[in-house]
């Protein structure tokens, strides 16, 4: 793993070097959509500052695998989520990084729900959602999901 | 517990997704420019 600093706290923001001179960021931004039920929830997103991902390094997954660890000690009743597309074709290695979050985590303290928008000869999009179980009920959590995003989708 | 739902989403929620894509990438954007300024 590489070492890693904070370099904002207010919506958590890390970065770290690699040993191939890559620059990642790690950003966890606290979203407000006036819903109660969503007010820990954060978005997660990383990338490489040049946006240079050629050479496979499994510290980067390492890395941010271990500053999500990190984030839910600070911040142990948040709901984190990733949203991305398959435009890059980029999906299945993201997901497999949460996966591998998943599996290095205490299964019974945390989980994770996975949205897949299938759209046929179209761009995909998944939506990941991890969370201590302690803090939500997943069915919950998904029906909550599903209600925003119709209420989302009807405000327009 | 772990678990994948698939949905086919219809064109109002797909245009939400993309919002959420978009909005993910102004946030990158707005950090860049906030560490380049800090970096001058």
């Amino acid at each position: 793993m590489y070492r890693y600093k904070l370099e904002e706290e207010l919506n958590p923001l890390f970065s770290f070097d690699t040993k191939h001179n890559l620059s990642y960021f790690v950003s966890l931004k606290k979203m407000d959509f006036d819903n109660p039920y969503f007010s820990n929830l954060y978005s997660l997103d990383f990338w490489e500052v040049h946006n240079q991902k050629f050479i496979k390094d499994s510290l980067i997954e390492d890395t941010i695998i271990e500053i999500i660890f990190d984030f839910f000690k600070i911040f142990p009743n948040s709901l984190l989520h990733y949203v991305c597309d398959s435009i890059d074709n980029r999906q299945n290695g993201r997901s497999r990084l949460f996966d591998n979050w998943y599996n290095k985590s205490n299964n019974e303290e945390f989980s994770k729900l996975n949205i897949e928008f299938k759209i046929e000869s179209d761009v995909n999009y998944n939506l990941e959602f991890i969370f201590k179980s302690e803090f939500y009920v997943f069915e919950e959590v998904k029906t909550n999901i599903l209600l925003q995003l119709e209420e989302f989708s009807n405000y327009k | 517990m772990k678990q994948t739902v698939t949905i086919t989403p219809d064109s109002k929620t797909i245009a939400t997704l993309k919002k959420m894509i978009s909005l993910k990438k102004e946030n990158r954007e707005k950090v860049m420019s906030k560490i380049t300024s800090q970096k001058k």
